[in-house]
């Protein structure tokens, strides 16, 4: 993998205020979605975003699709610093696939207008200039010509996941924000659709931010890993790295959460005490502090900054001030 | 052991525009009394519809229960009169939802909730009632119950619903809990406190309960044996240990090979080809036999039987057993 950054997200913050009365002029707290985000994504590499609901890894990717403006902070992209202006070029070069393959496709468009969309916005090509660019591509992904007229209600959940790849692969962009796509599959498709996405990877060469909250699903499609809590990036490490060396708490009781799929291995299941807190009130210092099992007083005055412990093995804990 | 609840060749039918869709086409299943049974499947394979068959939950406008029994202290649940059905939904069997944001009223009081299961089916006073409300509520682990009681379902997160649901359904003490999906829609530390509490109330109590999930690792962990379900049949049944290590139908094999894990580390995943396909009245293949990679010609002419080849252990699959594949 080459070390050539993609995308450089300098303290990005996105802040959301809450407001009350009709007119929405009483703010009553902010919520801090995103605080603080610093990261590099590196061309070709698979990012995963693993977070609790709430923990702003939608937000985030929201703000680096230029779909809700940050508060404060940098995207640079490919060397240029995103802003409005440079909106339309931008969105040639990044696409995201979503969640919901139900609602996220227009039911009253068959699968060849769906797919030429992006085609006929950003481009000037012909019909059959742009057919010329969809066929293979379908072909690619499992479909056949006929298919190209039928309508999202003819596919199944699968299929239409798949229909929104193609969507999201038609211009070539170099980076695709996946936001949790293959929560809504089950199992036997998800497996496809996983494959799928790496498959495409090695052909087009193409960056992933890969979001989900299941730790066995990131842990399969990602290089590096980022584990979010409360707006902030706790640790990010190579997947190998995090697994094998956890240092955040809070990524070990994510891990030691999942229930293993071997009958023989007692997932210890004990739990994290607690929930997560509201964001609106967050707690003072750590935002983990609250669940955390070795939080200490320092905890509670001072946010711990996200430093490299090890090399490129990144975690915001006091427990490591001592090292680095 | 006891069996607390016997069903025997269970059929659901939906009847659609033009079609009769077989949603669950002859389940047999035997549960235990103080066990922990899971059915696993994906979704449309009729997991959920031989929950709500039970206990009387389908709306017969367009269901039909076209054959079968459930047989429940003597009496046969898929025919009892809506009266006598009442008496026992609640709580003699009870049952714990996916979702909880819709499965409580958003506009009584979470007392109201639980206290409503006891005012209709015990004939305990005003106090009494309050008493056993705080005393479910610390059952769950909810804590501060007292404030708790007076909250509406929307002041509560996630887990503090679902338990608060456990507790509707832990109420009268009932013999059987149902529990659908319990943990779908939660994040991932709070569905381990959500089992956590699953598992206590099987122990502690000696519950019977029958946990349905599409989750493999859920199953692993929580349950003393599964039944798989695949297009409205079981197609295997066992211990769960039995079905991790040797699984037999080509179904589970292919389930089990394709969840991602945390242990193994494979470049690519195995998958299942194909999708899950709808099937019509009547049935006269084995349901798996386009995505099976073991079908021939006896596969797709006439549908297995559920074989048992040892205490305990079923699978409906020609070639697995006969064959040895």
């Amino acid at each position: 993998m080459s070390r050539d950054v993609l995308i450089q997200v300098n303290h990005l913050k996105k802040y959301f205020n809450v407001s009350r009365g009709i007119l929405g002029h009483h703010i009553e707290g902010t919520v801090k979605a995103v605080d603080d985000v610093s990261l590099s994504i590196y061309r070709g590499e698979t990012i995963g975003l693993i977070g609790e609901s709430g923990c702003g890894k939608s937000t985030l990717s929201r703000v680096l699709l230029g779909l809700i403006s940050p508060t404060d902070g940098e995207v640079i992209f490919e060397g240029k610093k995103m802003n409005r202006k440079a909106l339309k070029e931008f969105r040639t070069r990044v696409q995201m696939v979503f969640q919901d393959p139900y609602s996220s496709i227009d039911p009253r468009m068959c699968m060849r207008r769906i797919i030429e969309e992006p085609l006929r916005i950003h481009t000037s090509l012909s019909r059959s200039e742009r057919m010329d660019l969809v066929l293979p591509l379908i072909k690619q992904l499992g479909f056949d010509e006929e298919d190209l007229k039928k309508y999202p209600h003819e596919f199944s959940g699968g299929q239409r996941q798949r229909i929104g790849i193609a969507r999201a692969f038609i211009l070539e962009p170099s980076f695709i924000i996946c936001d949790e796509p293959v929560s809504a599959l089950d199992v036997s498709i998800q497996a496809q659709i996983l494959n799928l996405f790496r498959q495409l990877q090695r052909e087009k060469g193409v960056t992933y931010l890969f979001i989900s909250h299941d730790m066995a699903v990131i842990k399969h499609i990602s290089d590096r890993i980022a584990v979010m809590y409360l707006g902030r990036i706790v640790e990010l490490a190579s997947k190998d790295e995090l697994f094998s060396d956890t240092l955040h708490p809070y990524t070990k009781a994510l891990i030691e959460s999942i229930p293993v799929p071997d009958p023989r291995i007692h997932t210890s299941m004990k739990p994290l005490e607690g929930e997560l807190p509201s964001p609106i009130n967050p707690p003072s210092g750590c935002p983990f502090r609250l669940r955390c099992r070795h939080a200490m007083d320092i905890c509670a005055s001072s946010i711990p900054e996200l430093r490299e412990i090890k090399e490129g093995h990144f975690a915001a804990c006091h427990l490591f001030d001592g090292r680095s | 052991m006891e069996n607390v609840l016997t069903i025997k060749g269970l059929k659901t039918y939906y009847h659609a525009k033009n079609r009769v869709v077989p949603a669950v086409d002859g389940v047999d299943l035997v549960l235990r009394k103080g066990e922990m049974l899971g059915i696993v499947g994906e979704s449309g394979c009729g997991k959920s519809t031989v929950a709500r068959s039970v206990i009387g939950l389908i709306d017969r406008s367009y269901t039909e229960i076209a054959g079968g029994c459930a047989m429940f202290d003597g009496q046969d649940l898929l025919h009892l009169p809506s009266r006598e059905m009442n008496r026992i939904r609640g709580s003699r069997i009870s049952m714990v939802f996916q979702n909880p944001l819709t499965s409580l009223n958003p506009v009584y009081t979470i007392e109201n909730q639980i206290s409503e299961v006891l005012r209709i089916h015990t004939d305990l006073d005003k106090a009494a009632i309050h008493a056993r409300c705080i005393e479910l509520m610390e059952m769950v682990g909810i804590p501060d119950p007292e404030a708790r009681l007076k909250d509406y379902p929307h002041q509560l997160s996630g887990g503090m619903q679902q338990r608060a649901l456990i507790a509707i359904a832990l109420a009268c003490n009932p013999e059987i809990i149902i529990a659908d999906e319990p943990t779908t829609a939660l994040d991932v530390t709070i569905q381990a406190q959500i089992l956590q509490l699953i598992r206590s109330i099987n122990k502690e109590y000696g519950m019977s309960m029958i946990l349905i999930t599409h989750n493999m690792g859920i199953v692993a962990q929580m349950c003393d044996r599964v039944m798989v379900m695949y297009g409205g049949v079981c197609v295997e049944e066992g211990p769960t240990e039995r079905i991790f290590d040797s699984p037999m139908h080509p179904y589970t094999r292919g389930l089990l090979k394709a969840i991602p894990s945390i242990a193994s580390d494979k470049e690519d995943l195995f998958s299942i080809p194909g999708t899950v396909p709808r099937f019509s009245y009547p049935v006269a293949r084995c349901r798996f036999a386009d995505r099976c990679p073991y079908s021939n010609k006896e596969c797709s002419e006439s549908e297995p039987e559920l074989i048992s080849f040892a205490e305990d252990c079923s699978v409906r699959c020609f070639r697995t057993i006969k064959e040895g594949i």
